[in-house]
């Protein structure tokens, strides 16, 4: 088709801010990790737990027991509908069962959605366009973001949604708003944290075993070592090595309850870590995309 | 719309990319020459707004290339041969597109378009990773010019195209330029933007040592001494004549092989087949045996010449 016959003609309405732009880029992330069999094994294990959960509340609101004793048959199952004073609710914890599924399946992103971009050099076909470095970082640590709230956040404001459909009244939406706001703070605090940690290491790091491996390590084994040290020395400030249950006590900073002012310090003391750690993260990721172009 | 470079100067750490450059891009196709190294890249980084100059100015238009405005009226191919592999040619234009903030109906428009004309819209629905690479070369050529932008920067757009294909690339950027734009298209290749190209760039070392209508650059180098290798069966008799030519240097005979230093290789060649008639002198091969890019860069960045 000859050029001047393609139609082309100066575009009649108003550009999106490269902002908006920047969501071309999670919705392309988003397409990667969806294409790949090994993510959907993963992601399988995230929905089947998902189901499972949404399975139970089901049944147990079917049945129509007294109240108090169907949050006891839940409680059999690990979930609780109801605030637990100074314990996290059953959509927290929940939500922190479904963090394994989101650690494994991150590990494996970081190459595909950002280290082949260093690796490849891809980075000129983003930076040439209408968006600069802060858009495209913005757009990869909203992908990391989205995945990570697809499989923690939206799965547990559906059960409390399906929670009190099934319990046929809108008493439970009211009483308990404060639950949904739990969910949506832990959920934040998980989505920006694993995001800048894991798009920071994979812009450094760029392959999928080394990535793997440091990611593994700071989710697997640093828990590891923080219930040995806690057992072996007795100080609880040992926790804070820990970065679930530093992410999990910042959420509950927003409206949970501790159950001692000493587990309200280690919270603020996570808080402290945790914007610490992605402070730094985040300059290194900006020097990293900065450098980009720099030869060695 | 002009692509101006006005005393920009690159530095990467302790290296230097480019030098002082100034130079003015006006619409039509300028080709932009240099052997690896040059610094080629570098100008088209600065020109398409990742790289900011260390000194001097980039302007597209009269903004500053790494301006989002300036950005709107840019479109860029890299040399780079990396996409996302799992995405076909068609989401991958349709998302640049998207990036330059299109809403998706006038995006995906706009990519069918772009597809269309570059002869890849039947074939677009097919992988990346399946792609041949002259197919990859037209998706990024595509995906550069998507949003119809005045100032075109092609990172060596031929490299790998049977020419076949080259020929088509060739007339789809002479429509282009025809349509008012400007076309900055790297090669190391000389013949390859000779046949395309309205003026030329020359970098060498960071610095543009020759610039001006393909005419003129053409000129500069029809008066660079060149070394040609003869190999006839009467090299000495050969030898005798072309010793009398005023244009002729030196004549040597290595291992029954003429090697002669020309000051005028325009005038020289055509005088040798003049010469070998007239004489009824056998003639094996002739070759220019330094007329590689970098000899000529050589040539030209050395001062005095």
């Amino acid at each position: 088709m000859p050029i001047d016959n393609a139609h082309y003609h100066g575009w009649q309405g108003s550009l999106r801010s490269p902002w908006l732009a920047t969501l071309a880029l999670v919705r392309v992330a988003l397409l990667q990790v969806l294409r790949r069999k090994l993510y959907w094994i993963v992601l399988a294990l995230g929905l089947a737990q998902f189901f499972l959960y949404w399975s139970i509340i089901y049944a147990v609101t079917q049945l129509d027991p007294p109240p108090a004793a169907r949050e006891r048959m839940l409680e059999a199952f690990g979930f609780s509908a109801q605030p637990q004073p100074g314990r996290p609710s059953g959509y927290i914890l929940f939500m922190e069962r479904q963090s394994v599924v989101v650690m494994i399946l991150l590990a494996f992103s970081g190459s595909v959605l950002v280290g082949s971009d260093f690796r490849l050099g891809s980075l000129p076909f983003y930076l040439s366009r209408r968006i600069d470095r802060r858009h495209y970082i913005a757009g990869k640590l909203l992908a990391i973001g989205a995945v990570v709230s697809l499989l923690t956040t939206v799965p547990a404001l559906m059960l409390f949604i399906e929670y009190g459909m099934f319990t046929s009244s809108t008493d439970y939406w009211i009483d308990n708003w404060r639950l949904p706001v739990e969910v949506i703070a832990y959920g934040a605090v998980l989505a920006a944290t694993l995001s800048v940690l894991l798009v920071t290491l994979s812009a450094y790091l760029q392959r999928l075993a080394p990535i793997a491996i440091t990611w593994s390590s700071l989710f697997v084994l640093l828990p590891l070592l923080r219930s040995a040290l806690v057992r072996e020395t007795h100080n609880r400030y040992w926790n804070l090595i820990d970065p679930w249950r530093d992410m999990s006590l910042v959420g509950r900073l927003a409206f949970g309850d501790f159950d001692s002012p000493f587990e309200r310090r280690l919270a603020l003391w996570a808080l402290a870590i945790l914007s610490a750690i992605s402070a730094a993260m985040l300059v290194a990721l900006v020097r990293r995309v900065r450098s980009v172009d720099v030869v060695e | 719309m002009d692509l101006v470079l006005d005393h920009a100067t690159k530095f990467y750490g302790p290296v230097i990319g480019i030098n002082n450059v100034s130079c003015r891009v006006a619409p039509g196709i300028t080709g932009l020459l240099g052997a690896n190294g040059a610094g080629k890249s570098t100008l088209i980084k600065l020109a398409s707004g990742q790289l900011r100059p260390d000194q001097g100015r980039v302007l597209i238009g009269r903004r500053r290339a790494w301006s989002t405005a300036a950005k709107r009226h840019l479109g860029y191919s890299p040399d780079l041969d990396s996409f996302y592999e799992d995405m076909t040619g068609r989401e991958f234009v349709y998302t640049m597109a998207c990036l330059y903030g299109y809403p998706r109906s006038e995006a995906r428009r706009r990519a069918e378009e772009a597809l269309a004309e570059v002869g890849m819209r039947e074939r677009a629905s097919r992988r990346l990773a399946g792609c041949s690479h002259g197919m990859r070369q037209r998706i990024k050529l595509a995906q550069a010019f998507v949003h119809d932008p005045d100032v075109l920067l092609l990172d060596e757009p031929l490299s790998g195209i049977d020419p076949g294909g080259r020929r088509e690339i060739n007339e789809l950027l002479r429509r282009f330029a025809a349509r008012g734009k400007t076309i900055l298209l790297s090669s190391h290749i000389l013949v390859e933007v000779e046949n395309l190209a309205d003026s030329i760039l020359m970098i060498a070392r960071g610095r543009i040592v020759a610039s001006g209508t393909l005419a003129e650059v053409r000129g500069l180098l029809e008066d660079r001494p060149l070394t040609v290798e003869i190999e006839t069966g009467q090299a000495r008799r050969l030898a005798s004549l072309l010793a009398e030519v005023s244009d002729v240097r030196s004549v040597r005979i290595v291992d029954e092989t003429l090697r002669v230093e020309t000051r005028n290789p325009g005038r020289f060649f055509p005088l040798v087949g003049q010469l070998v008639l007239e004489h009824n002198l056998p003639l094996r091969r002739m070759q220019a045996v330094d007329a590689g890019i970098d000899a000529v860069f050589n040539y030209l960045e050395r001062p005095g010449r």
